[in-house]
């Protein structure tokens, strides 16, 4: 225990002097802080200003506000003068369009979404409202004529309520599941590949047979994979504690009830992730010889990383789906998969503990398999090594 | 005491030992001597466990080696190797703790040996940015910082400038002087002569001759150098009791003899033919012990 302590502080801190790991923390707190900065400087998108002038652009405001209600966004009026204050008031950015007169609306970049045939449609209506006034029709009947439709809306089929309810859940705790897993992305393809090349830098050095003459080929690799790992753990630590500041003080977004819960998933998933990715890529390390040659036999873990990345894309879209159950267990995707299955609340307590026993048994049979193939391919420092060979 | 009982050890078809067995002695200086392909570096790398063998034991002060033990030797692999981008004191401490020395004494041991190679001021720069010959020491620190009570040596000289070959030899005798074995493979078979008190010739695998290097030496059939000045310098020893043969030698004559053979005789005869100028025996270079063992006596004639 000792020894292996010794060869992960080296491990450890060695990596951690790098430039390498410097450069990734100020990335990654940048592009934190960025994120986080942005909505503030970009404005709230949800928050129209709307300048009026005039008796009818006031009832054409109230159209655009019942729009903007739909959608979740708020509308501000704000009454004008005449027509020259409309324009200056736009020009200025006071307001984000100005409706003049209820004729004419007045923009610079264009009307936000789909608001110009909803003015269009408020414009014919108050047009239409007119026409009959001064056809005489009793107020009564011009609202009843043009008010409430006439058409009725049925849903025929049930609905799904548990999608509907995974959707509600990730309606808020989304960004932060989303964020977390392109960080396990990122952290599983880097620490893991840094295994990989730990591991052929030693063999190309030869080092290798100098540190195997004081320990043995398994306390060199656990104390490589738990180094390089704690560091990992120490990253994503830092990440989730940029990310809970950047939440509380640089936005207005309120951090999701089920963020304790969703980063202590991610942490554990880094944890099961890390721990059977780098034993996968510790094999790519034992049977290359150069680290020119790591890329392409790294090639196959790093494409199922991939593959588990867009997985959790689709998971995201739609929680509840076969995909995303079934990916859930599988331990290669799981890692991925489940803190967006956690953060949607549509993973079961069983379906948590058997995901995780599954990833823990994953861990426990590659071991040994991996200790082998260590074992075997780290001595042979001249040339890439035949899977075969080093099991033999 | 280090004793190689018995080892064996296939690659596939290959037989890289078989059999091999020899001791070295506390305190000796102790040279592998053998063709590439031997065995050396295999065994040495069996002594400290990096390779395994089939069938055989490795003991040490009369027990089997094992990792407790070997963490105690000091080696230096045939392909050298630290961490290019380690500064070389912090890898020293490295390795010194994995050899089980505390922190402080890894750190005290490293700093200590980059002193006494002359690579003080060099201590924090990265391995990558020193000489080649001061990558080399470094090397020799790595194998030496721990006080290792066994050296295990592969070619330490090849590729050591003549400087960097008497820093290598005075740090062996030394240590040997305190007690320390060395035992160090080398095709220099001249430096192998000056410093080992033991030698250990293999050939494909086996053991063909060990022992000191003065046994190595002495021949079953000696061998006599005798100059004369003669009309005829080589004439006069035909037909000498014990003779068993006899070739010219520049101003002189080569003469095998039986081992009972009466040099006194001889060197009547000597003196009847005309002035002698050298009469003495002639003991063979580790060299030429070497070609006559591993060549084998049979293809020498030939």
């Amino acid at each position: 225990m000792g020894l292996l302590r010794i060869v992960a502080a080296r491990e450890l801190t060695e990596r951690a002097r790098s430039k390498a790991f410097l450069i990734s923390n100020v990335i990654i707190l940048a592009a934190i802080g960025g994120a986080a900065m942005l909505p503030q400087l970009l404005g709230d998108p949800g928050l129209h200003r709307v300048g009026i002038t005039g008796h009818a652009s006031a009832e054409l405001a109230t159209v655009v506000e019942a729009q903007a209600a739909g959608g979740g966004g708020t509308v501000e009026v704000v009454e004008l003068d005449d027509a020259a204050a409309a324009e200056s008031a736009v020009v200025d950015g006071e307001v984000d369009f100005a409706i003049v007169d209820g004729t004419t609306v007045l923009t610079d970049n264009g009307l936000p979404g789909s608001l110009e045939p909803v003015l269009q449609l408020g414009s014919q209506s108050l047009a239409l409202e007119q026409a009959l006034a001064d056809a005489g029709v009793p107020p009564g009947e011009r609202s009843r004529l043009l008010g409430g439709g006439t058409l009725t809306v049925e849903q025929i089929s049930t609905p799904d309520t548990d999608r509907e309810a995974a959707q509600d859940a990730l309606a808020t705790a989304g960004p932060v599941a989303y964020l977390a897993v392109v960080a396990l992305y990122g952290l599983l393809i880097f620490y893991g590949q840094w295994v990989a090349q730990g591991i052929v830098e030693e063999k190309q050095s030869r080092v290798v047979e100098v540190v195997l003459s004081t320990v043995s080929t398994r306390q060199l690799l656990a104390g490589k994979v738990l180094g390089i790992g704690v560091l990992g753990l120490g990253q994503i630590l830092l990440i989730a504690a940029a990310g809970t500041v950047a939440l509380l003080f640089a936005t207005e977004i309120e951090p999701p009830p089920g963020m304790a819960p969703i980063v202590a998933v991610v942490l554990a998933w880094y944890l099961l992730g890390y721990a059977i990715y780098a034993l996968l890529f510790a094999v790519t390390g034992a049977i290359v010889a150069r680290v020119e040659d790591l890329q392409s036999a790294a090639t196959p873990i790093i494409i199922v990383i991939v593959a588990g990345f867009a997985a959790a894309q689709f998971a995201l879209q739609n929680p509840t789906g076969t995909v995303a159950v079934v990916l859930g267990y599988v331990p290669l995707t799981a890692p991925l998969i489940q803190p967006i299955r956690v953060a949607a609340e549509t993973a079961t307590g069983v379906e948590i503990i058997i995901a995780a026993a599954l990833g823990l048994a994953t861990v426990a049979g590659l071991v040994p398999l991996v200790a082998r193939l260590y074992a075997g391919g780290v001595l042979r420092t001249r040339a890439r090594v035949r899977l075969r060979d080093a099991w033999g | 005491m280090l004793e190689l009982d018995d080892l064996t050890r296939h690659y596939g078809d290959v037989r890289a030992l078989d059999g091999l067995t020899f001791s070295v002695e506390p305190g000796q200086v102790f040279g592998f001597v053998g063709a590439n392909g031997a065995g050396k570096t295999t065994a040495m790398r069996i002594v400290m466990g990096v390779d395994r063998c089939d069938s055989g034991a490795v003991r040490w002060q009369g027990q089997p080696v094992d990792a407790d033990a070997r963490r105690q030797f000091g080696y230096m692999p045939e392909e050298r190797g630290l961490y290019p981008k380690m500064p070389c004191r912090r890898q020293l401490t490295y390795l010194a703790r994995l050899h089980g020395l505390s922190k402080s004494d890894a750190a005290d041991r490293a700093t200590r040996w980059l002193t006494h190679l002359g690579l003080a001021d060099r201590a924090d720069d990265k391995l990558e940015e020193l000489s080649l010959g001061n990558q080399q020491r470094v090397q020799l620190a790595a194998a030496l910082v721990h006080d290792p009570t066994l050296l295990v040596l592969d070619e330490p000289f090849s590729g050591l400038d003549p400087l960097g070959v008497d820093v290598m030899s005075e740090i062996l005798l030394e240590r040997a002087k305190q007690g320390v074995p060395a035992i160090f493979s080398s095709h220099q078979l001249e430096l192998v002569e000056r410093l080992c008190d033991a030698v250990a010739i293999i050939d494909r695998g086996r053991l063909v001759a060990s022992g000191t290097v003065a046994d190595l030496r002495r021949r079953e059939q000696p061998m006599l150098r005798v100059d004369v000045d003669a009309p005829d310098p080589h004439g006069w020893v035909k037909g000498l009791p014990g003779v068993i043969g006899a070739e010219p030698n520049g101003q002189g004559v080569l003469i095998e003899l039986a081992a009972d053979a009466d040099s006194d005789a001889l060197l009547d005869a000597a003196r009847a033919a005309g002035r002698v100028r050298h009469f003495g025996f002639v003991e063979p270079t580790l060299a030429q012990r070497y070609r006559e063992v591993v060549v084998g006596p049979e293809e020498q004639v030939a």
